[in-house]
This record gives structure tokens, C-alpha cells and sequence, in this order.
């Protein structure tokens, strides 16, 4: 598998502020990928650089083998492109749009016609492809804005946050359209909803302050960060976990003992191999403080987890340098 | 080739579906129209105002047609630039303010094509405004005077007017394209389009050279008659488009740079 997208030391700078800071990145083509970061950390910047709206301080990117920083035409006939925040004129109508887009593209008339029906048809706006765009809830511009960001039928398409504005039902139709692209195309997604990268991206990229601070496949990810965990729920109120959860303070085992809502608790291990010694020890405490067990599960580590986990070690390391400093 | 035919489409479009064309073509035609019609009843109005000036005798010469062109030409000048303003103000700024320009800037459109194609569809408008105002001005001239006037210098002033039209149309892009907000935007337009005219008359020499010389009553009036050559508007014709393609180029050049 080729890399269809590569970043070399990309470097955007305004004033005394890295927002993106040496960045080296590799997309391998025809999957998704996701690009995830806290506000601020710089994803919609390094989108605009590799969609060539911006140029770079330093640095280059190359987008379908076309060298995108150079902001050449050639390199956006390849992408398609869906901002955090899309805006289309109001006064025309979906189809219009479409088909202007296509037109934009070079399109003759006939194949950007029968394009845009079939992607109005793809993102579920066939019925309201003859109304005015000024008219679209937020969701339906959002749904127009991926379909114009596949009317080239591009090699790359880059959505920022694409399921930002969509309800669930909506959420879940374009993260199944994301699926059916990744056969023709690349996906290049950010996103806050970490479930919803965790669902459709096979790789991911984790960005804080303007850097990696992690990347592979989710399973990876996961793996790295997962922490031994067991999370189990009493019969009774919150008074009931709390007396288990005094009661494991004395366990060698333990790092951290969380209670959660409705007599939930979760138990961090401070390693793996303490799993079966904790299986056996925590029935018995249970027993021995005359409480009831409803469940109790080992914890499935997840996105969100790794993510909190090492942006908040990034931001502990941040603290702990400009307390040095000072 | 293809998509600047696309964008000036989609400007055309644009402007026909916001009103903009109905605006700009009313507007002219509202001004150019006060030409025949107000130097018509101008003797009616100081002769029904002169009653309370009793012992003052005004004495009006006869107007004739042109005195009516003359005044049409006149008109020319200030309202229609001020709609020119209004209505072009947010052409870029306007885009750059809602986000719209990201969805054609990311696409393979140059910005210098986006740029040019608002600019050639506004100045398309304009032209067909002018020449509508300028037909329906002489229609009525020839209706309300007895005495006619010649054709071909009344074209070549109108030619002044479309050049004089360009400038200020340049000079709003300009400034749309400097600026973050429709309003800002227009209201250094309408700024630098009262220095500018002032200035023009202030230098000597620079009056007869610079497009502001179609408005200037003795030299109509001159080429009218025909007391003057059709020469003598050569330069400004020339200098109007001559700073409309300077102005325009550094329009360019300044969304060139620009960052989204």
C-alpha cells in the first residue's frame, strides 16, 4: 500500500505560535483515517495546508503525488474538500450546487447532471435536491457539503469534523457512506466523536499543540493505552460502592478505585497480571461486606480512553516544563 | 477556460436571483432619466417658486436637448457610483465573511479567476445598464425638446461613462477584496471614491486627463456642438480603464496572498 498523502517537517506558524509544528505524517490510500486532537490543537490548520487554502512556514505536503503546499490546480482536481463549518450559497438550489461544482471540475453537462442526482441519492437529499439551499437545516447542508466534496470522484477527501451537525440517525448514515468511499478513495477525517472514528477509521492520528503525540491503527492505540480495568455494579445505593471501594484501598493490586453512578465502580489494576488475583479477591469482599454482585466485566479499553489518557499526560509534561521555566 | 465560463454563469446567476441586476439598472435609470426630465420642467418649477420673490425677475434661456444631455451626463456621475458601491461592496468580503468562497477556492479555480469573474459580470450589468439609461435619456430628450442632437458624440460620452463605471467598479473590488466585512468594505470605497474625485479636480492638468472629464459640463457641452474633437475624451476613456486593470491586478495580487 502507497502513501496517497505526506507530510515532511509542515510548519504553519502565525506570529510566535506553532499551530502546526514539524508535522510528519503518512495515509496510506483507500482508508479512513482519523485525525483527532483537543480544540486548538491544530487539525483544521493542517487540513487547510494539505487543501492548499493556506501555505506552509516551512515544510511541504504532497496529496496524490501533487506537492499541495504549492497551492496547484493539478493537485485539486485530486481532493475533495468539506470544512468544519460549511457554507453554500443560499440562493441556489442542491442540485444546482452539484452540478456547479462539477462544472468546476470540468464536467460536460449530462455526466455533472446524472453526478449530482446520484450523489443527492447518496447522502439521502434526493427529495430536497430542488430546494434552495438558504432553506437546509444544519444536518442537510452537512450532507450537501460531502456530497460536493465527492462530485470529482477525488482521490482524497477531507472532512473536518463531517457529523458534527447530524442527529444520530444522521451520524450513522454517513459514517456507513464513509465506509462505502474508503473502495475509491482515501478519507481523511477529524472528528470529536471518538466512537464514531473508533467505528470507521483503520488508522488514526492523535494531534496536541501542533504535534503527533501518537499514531498507528485503533487496535494499536488501544492496546498501548489500555489499562487493566474491571468494572462492576452493586445491588443497592451509592453507599454500597463506596464501602467496597474503602474496603480495596488496602489491595496491593490496586491503583484506582473510581465509583461511578448507580452503585457502579471501576477498578484499575496496577498491572495485567494481577487480573486473575483480583477476580478471586473482589467476589469475596463483596461477599464479606454482605453486599450483592449484579456484574462484573473486565473493562474494554477504548478510544476515548487512550486519547484522555495522553492528552492529559501532554498537558501534565506542558505544566511541568513551564513550572521549570519559572 | 471552462470554469472561469462556470463562475461568471454562477455570478450571473447570483446577481439575477438577489436583485442585484434589477438594482443597478433601476438605479442608473432613476439617475440618467432626471437628465431630460428635470431640464424640461425647470423653467415650470422657478416660475411657480418665483411668486414669493416678488420685484426679481429670473430670466431662464430656453432649454433645448442639450441641455438635457448635458444634464444626463451630470447625473451619471455621483448616484450610480454610490449603487456601484452598495451593491458590490460585499462581492468578495461579503463571500469571505460567510465562508461561501472555501467551497469554490478549494476547488481548481485560480483566485484571480474568482476575482475576474465577479469583476467582467458586474461591468457586463453596468454596460447594459448605461446603454439602457442612455437609450431611454435620449428617447425622452427627443420627446420633451423639439430641436435634436448628434448621435455619435452622445456615444462617445457614454463610452467616458462606461470607462468612468469601470474604475469605480475596480476600486470597490479592491477594496471588497482588502477588507473583512461588506461594510467596511464599502464605506472605504465610498471614502477613496470622494478623495479621489476631489483630488482629480484640484491638481491642474490632471482634470482633462483623468476619466472624471466626461463630467465636466464645457467640455460636453464643447464635444455636443462640436466646438471640440471626439479626441479630447480619448485620454480619460483610456486612463478610466487603464487604472480599472491596475486596480484590478492589485485586487489579484492581494487574494493571491491572502490566506483563507
Amino acid at each position: 500500500m502507497s502513501d496517497i498523502i505526506v507530510c515532511q517537517q509542515l510548519t504553519k506558524q502565525y506570529g510566535n505560535q506553532k499551530v502546526v509544528d514539524r508535522l510528519d505524517l503518512r495515509v496510506p490510500e483507500n482508508i479512513v483515517f482519523g485525525f483527532l486532537g483537543p480544540n486548538g490543537a491544530g487539525k483544521s490548520t493542517t487540513m487547510k495546508l494539505l487543501t492548499g487554502q493556506i501555505k506552509p512556514t516551512a515544510g511541504t505536503a504532497w496529496v496524490a503525488g501533487s506537492e499541495v503546499t504549492q497551492n496547484s490546480l493539478e493537485a485539486r482536481r485530486n481532493i475533495g474538500y468539506l470544512s468544519e463549518l460549511p457554507n453554500f450559497y443560499t440562493w441556489m438550489k442542491g442540485q444546482e450546487l452539484l452540478e456547479f461544482a462539477g462544472e468546476l471540475f470540468g464536467l460536460n453537462p449530462s455526466t455533472r447532471r446524472a453526478r449530482a442526482k446520484e450523489l443527492l441519492k447518496l447522502v439521502g437529499l434526493d427529495e430536497a435536491g430542488n430546494r434552495k439551499v438558504g432553506g437546509y437545516s444544519g444536518g442537510m447542508r452537512q450532507r450537501l457539503g460531502i456530497a460536493q466534496a465527492l462530485v470529482n470522484r477525488p482521490k482524497v477527501v477531507f472532512l473536518d469534523e463531517p457529523v458534527s451537525a447530524l442527529d444520530p440517525l444522521g451520524r450513522r448514515d454517513v459514517l456507513n457512506l464513509l465506509d462505502n468511499i474508503r473502495q475509491e478513495a482515501t478519507v481523511f477525517m477529524s472528528s470529536h466523536v471518538l466512537a464514531d472514528v473508533d467505528r470507521v477509521c483503520e488508522q488514526v492520528s492523535i494531534l496536541h499543540r501542533g504535534q503527533v503525540i501518537a499514531a498507528g491503527t485503533t487496535s494499536e492505540l488501544k492496546e498501548r493505552g489500555a489499562i487493566p480495568a474491571i468494572v462492576l455494579e452493586l445491588e443497592g445505593n451509592h453507599q454500597a460502592a463506596e464501602r467496597l471501594a474503602a474496603a480495596l484501598q488496602s489491595e496491593k493490586w490496586l491503583k484506582k478505585v473510581t465509583v461511578l453512578d448507580n452503585g457502579r465502580l471501576k477498578i484499575e489494576l496496577v498491572s495485567e497480571k494481577y487480573m486473575g488475583e483480583a477476580g478471586q479477591r473482589i467476589p469475596r469482599l463483596v461477599c464479606d461486606l454482605e453486599l450483592s454482585l449484579r456484574s462484573f466485566q473486565a473493562a474494554v479499553p477504548n478510544l476515548e480512553d487512550v486519547f484522555m489518557q495522553l492528552v492529559n499526560a501532554e498537558n501534565e509534561k506542558a505544566q511541568a516544563q513551564n513550572k521549570v521555566r519559572a | 477556460m471552462n470554469s472561469t465560463i462556470a463562475l461568471l454563469k454562477k455570478e450571473l446567476l447570483e446577481q439575477w436571483r438577489t436583485n442585484k441586476i434589477l438594482s443597478l439598472v433601476l438605479g442608473f435609470l432613476f439617475s440618467g432619466l432626471q437628465g431630460p426630465v428635470v431640464t424640461k420642467l425647470l423653467p415650470e418649477l422657478i416660475k411657480s417658486s418665483s411668486g414669493s420673490m416678488r420685484g426679481i425677475t429670473i430670466t431662464i434661456p430656453e432649454q433645448t436637448a442639450l441641455d438635457a444631455i448635458i444634464s444626463y451626463i451630470l447625473q451619471m456621475s455621483a448616484f450610480p457610483s454610490l449603487i456601484v458601491i452598495l451593491v458590490v461592496m460585499g462581492t468578495l468580503a461579503g463571500e469571505r465573511e460567510r465562508g461561501t468562497q472555501v467551497f469554490v477556492l478549494t476547488k481548481p479555480v485560480t483566485r484571480s479567476q474568482f476575482i475576474l469573474a465577479k469583476y467582467f459580470s458586474y461591468l457586463g450589468i453596468v454596460v447594459v445598464a448605461i446603454i439602457l439609461t442612455a437609450a431611454a435619456s435620449a428617447y425622452y430628450t427627443l420627446l420633451l425638446f423639439s430641436n435634436s442632437f448628434e448621435l455619435g458624440p452622445f456615444v462617445i460620452l457614454n463610452l467616458g461613462v462606461v470607462s468612468y463605471s469601470s474604475y469605480i467598479l475596480a476600486l470597490v473590488v479592491l477594496c471588497s477584496s482588502l477588507f473583512k466585512t461588506p461594510v467596511a468594505a464599502g464605506g472605504v470605497s465610498f471614502v477613496a471614491f470622494l478623495v479621489i474625485d476631489n483630488v482629480v479636480k484640484f491638481i491642474p492638468g490632471w482634470t482633462g486627463i483623468f476619466p472624471q472629464a466626461v463630467f465636466n459640463t464645457g467640455s460636453a457641452r464643447n464635444l455636443m456642438t462640436g466646438a471640440s474633437g471626439l479626441g479630447e475624451l480619448v485620454i480619460p476613456v483610456i486612463m478610466g480603464f487603464g487604472i480599472a486593470a491596475v486596480l484590478l491586478g492589485l485586487a489579484c495580487f492581494n487574494y493571491e496572498k491572502r490566506e483563507m
